[in-house]
């Protein structure tokens, strides 16, 4: 009705503004990482054991090392390698989803068996499998994670491209006889597009979880400092049975739950808004 | 009187949808409210059941016997029992996991309805068997009359029936008023049919961008009315008779936010004067009917053109064409056989009811389905065998006009981007792009001024996007044209005018036009041939003026009925 007009579109809301709030501070802090010393959070700089206090405003672990620079530092690994593995996600992700979607029938089927296999199998389990047996170096996380987290948005995807060939406009498109190619990128991609934010945002998230579980399980790289390894020596040393827990395990601990909140806010306030499913499900 | 508004208004956020409306709906009467899409007609019977969005205000009075309906909060025993509503699209709002008995169950339970189920389904033409269906066993008309048995589950006094005919065929449509004025309830039914109502309503109001142009007894309107919007309404409705002319009203409806003053109808009018603009008509008592205009003259709408049947070479050639639809567990023969041939200069109408496969052949046509057997020669060359690089060239010289002008373009590109694109595909020369859009646009009876060019597809109105669709379709020189229901989902007024369009472009540009419709009464106006389908056969084809005079088929008959009087 032509005196009915749709929304300002506003992608975020109050839900996702707070969630960008709090990702905004963290990416501040991991970029404040960035500009200290080399070895921040790896070298001995007080007494084992320190209680917070002046220069140490969360105190040493069991080898002298600042906390709160093991903090800092491990907001800049977890946020840079969740973006790398959300980047690679994606583009494989539009990949198969897009090549099942426009391909030829034996290629979708192809695709879309190899990817039910993926999503049978659990994906934690085989990410900490992987890295046990290939190694804990930030390029292989990447890489593994990237290779385990592409399966259910290939499928998303997939469904995006079919349900964007039957619109009208890719229709008109295909009878005037442009090229498949062409028909993807310049109407394909304006159904398709808002589609990729949702499932970067959810696959980041995703990321900082599964690594944070590896690094608290002790299979991450022990010497790098992040938030699960912090975690991982908060175990080791039975930190809960002092009151030390205060400021080693809960600051890390904060700070993964709010990276995920943060990104779950977002991803779920952005996908309510452009995925068309949910839109008429939330009317 | 059962229901009587006075001055009804109704608001959305400052803007006027419908604006001081006074009518009467007497004991048992049928009115009818006729007026295009965004005339504030659907507002005006949300708004008797209270179902209008929460940012609308209501003011003046709407009367159904001692209820007063304008500004209700309180709706239990009014909604359901005293005013019941068939919504626009009922027939899909059904619930498709309950039966039928269980949907009418319900609504007598709560409206408190007495009625037996099996009885409202008889009052409605339906078996009682059909208690233990679920809607997807039922065809679009049977379930149009279940919503009908719906509404009348709690005994209204007032029924309300919202474009009760929408997404029916021609002659299911029919069967279905023919049920509501049989009905002996007092009703108003809105609709943006006026031709099609006529036969069935007792009087008919016209509305035109939120006011009433004229009221009037139904059975002389055709005759007698007054107000030359009715008149144009009446004139753009193509009647299955090439003695009568089609003709189209010029323009197209004003947006809320750009009412003119004086006389709303004043800028599309062809009698309209200084005087017109300056003041509006009231609405006046002229013998039988009320009318709001100043004139008392007939006004004179431009009409489509006919053409002298000269058919050049042929164009399109489909021989034998077979297409089977293959699921797991059915095979749906939408094809048997069809032969059709198009010449250059000439339009055919397609013609077939939803269902009769003329989607199905129109996609062959284009290429974009390959038929299980038969041949498709477009210039003398095989379309069906071709494939990828081949075929896309093929495609290249075939313009193709989608059927929902509101999907057929992509809402991000402009105006000039849009009908540019298909040279692009193409690889034309770059620097004869921008001239061959501009004479493409202007070919499609557009403006080509920066500004329209500079437009979205969201800035247009259903008119000029289809002309958009057209432009589009044209600019790459086609040797034939595709117009897939190119009107049906446009404003009866403006259909003419595409109509008009297609016309001067096959005679100017010798192109061969291929016009789908599920109307006859079009196609007898427009096209030169006409080829009926049913069931995936051509039941008749020939001259539409024969056709429309002595049609050999006794299913073309029926449909040349349905046209005549609906």
């Amino acid at each position: 009705m032509m005196f009915l007009r749709a929304p300002r579109r506003d992608l975020l809301g109050t839900q996702g503004l707070i969630g960008a709030g709090i990702l905004t501070v963290v990416v501040g802090v991991a970029l404040y990482g960035t500009a200290l010393p080399d070895d921040a959070g790896r070298a001995r700089v007080a007494e084992p054991y320190a209680s917070p206090g002046d220069g140490l405003p969360l105190g040493a672990d069991d080898l002298g090392r600042d906390l709160l620079d093991q903090l800092i530092v491990g907001a800049g690994t977890s946020l840079s390698l969740a973006f790398i593995v959300a980047v690679a996600t994606t583009v494989l992700a539009a990949l198969v989803g897009g090549a099942a979607g426009i391909g030829p029938r034996w290629l979708s089927a192809m695709l879309m068996r190899g990817t039910d296999v993926m999503l049978v199998l659990p994906e934690l389990i085989l990410y900490i499998l992987a890295a046990a047996f290939l190694g804990q170096s930030f390029g292989v996380r990447v890489t593994i994670l990237a290779l385990i987290l592409w399966p259910v948005p290939a499928r998303v995807l997939r469904a995006a491209v079919l349900t964007a060939w039957s619109r009208g406009h890719l229709e008109v498109a295909r009878a005037m006889g442009a090229p498949r190619w062409w028909l993807l990128l310049r109407h394909g991609s304006y159904l398709i597009g808002p589609l990729l934010i949702p499932v970067f945002v959810r696959t980041a998230m995703r990321a900082v979880i599964y690594d944070a579980t590896l690094s608290f399980l002790g299979l991450g790289d022990p010497t790098a400092p992040s938030w699960g390894t912090t975690l991982f020596w908060v175990q080791t040393n039975g930190v809960f049975l002092s009151d030390a827990w205060l400021w080693w395990a809960l600051p890390p601990g904060a700070a993964i739950t709010l990276t995920v909140l943060a990104l779950a806010l977002i991803g779920i306030a952005v996908e309510e808004r452009l995925n068309p499913a949910l839109r008429e499900a939330t009317r | 009187m059962t229901l009587s508004l006075r001055d009804l208004t109704i608001g959305y956020g400052g803007l006027t949808a419908v604006d001081r409306i006074t009518l009467d709906v007497g004991e048992g009467e049928v009115v009818a409210l006729v007026g295009e899409s965004g005339c504030g007609k659907t507002s005006l019977a949300r708004a008797l059941l209270g179902l209008l969005p929460a940012a609308a205000t209501v003011t003046g009075s709407a009367r159904l016997g001692q209820e007063e309906l304008a500004g209700r909060t309180d709706w239990t025993n009014v909604r359901g029992r005293q005013i019941a509503i068939v919504p626009q699209g009922a027939m899909t709002g059904l619930s498709p996991v309950h039966r039928i008995s269980a949907q009418i169950t319900e609504m007598l339970t709560l409206h408190g309805g007495r009625a037996d189920p099996a009885e409202l389904l008889e009052r409605v033409g339906l078996q009682p068997a059909m208690l233990r269906c679920y809607p997807h066993e039922l065809s679009g008309g049977q379930r149009q009359r279940v919503a009908i048995a719906l509404a009348l589950a709690g005994e209204p006094r007032l029924l309300i029936a919202d474009e009760p005919t929408t997404g029916l065929d021609v002659l299911t449509q029919r069967q279905v008023l023919e049920l509501l004025a049989g009905l002996g309830t007092t009703m108003l039914v809105v609709s943006h049919d006026l031709a099609g109502l006529m036969p069935y309503a007792d009087r008919v109001a016209v509305m035109y961008a939120g006011r009433l142009a004229e009221v009037g007894p139904a059975r002389t309107l055709a005759a007698e009315h007054a107000h030359p919007y009715t008149a144009g309404l009446l004139t753009a409705t193509p009647v299955a008779d090439r003695q009568v002319p089609w003709g189209s009203i010029p323009g197209s409806a004003p947006a809320l936010e750009l009412l003119p003053d004086g006389c709303r109808f004043a800028p599309r009018c062809p009698l309209a004067t200084g005087q017109c603009s300056l003041e509006e008509p009231p609405l006046r008592t002229r013998s039988k009917a009320q009318v709001a205009c100043h004139h008392h003259d007939k006004p004179t709408y431009p009409v489509v053109p006919r053409s002298v049947h000269t058919p050049g070479a042929p164009v399109v050639r489909v021989t034998g064409v077979h297409h089977r639809y293959r699921t797991r567990s059915r095979t749906v023969e939408a094809l048997r056989g069809v032969d059709l041939d198009i010449h250059a200069g000439e339009i055919v109408g397609l013609v077939g009811e939803s269902g009769s496969g003329k989607s199905t052949l129109a996609r062959i046509i284009l290429g974009l389905l390959r038929p299980s057997s038969g041949q498709v020669e477009i210039a003398g060359e095989e379309l069906t065998a071709q494939r990828g690089r081949a075929l896309r060239r093929l495609q290249q010289r075939i313009g193709f006009v989608h059927q929902d002008p509101y999907d057929a373009l992509h809402p991000g590109m402009r105006v000039a981007g849009l009908v540019t694109e298909p040279l692009t595909t193409i690889g034309a020369p770059r620097n004869q792009r921008a001239a061959r859009m501009r004479a493409a646009v202007s070919a499609a009876g557009l403006p080509t001024t920066d500004e329209f060019l500079q437009r979205f597809p969201g800035q247009l109105s259903g008119g000029q996007r289809q002309r958009v669709s057209i432009a589009r379709a044209l600019v790459a020189d086609p040797l034939l044209l595709v117009a897939d229901e190119a009107t049906s989902m446009l404003d009866v007024s403006t259909r003419a005018g595409i109509a008009t369009t297609l016309r001067a472009l096959a005679t100017d540009r010798a192109l061969a036009v291929l016009f789908v419709t599920h109307d006859l009464g079009e196609a007898v106006q427009s096209c030169d041939r006409i080829v009926v389908l049913r069931d995936g056969t051509v039941v008749e084809q020939g001259l539409s003026a024969d056709l429309a005079d002595a049609p050999a088929h006794v299913y073309t008959a029926q449909l040349l009925d349905a046209a005549r009087t609906a």
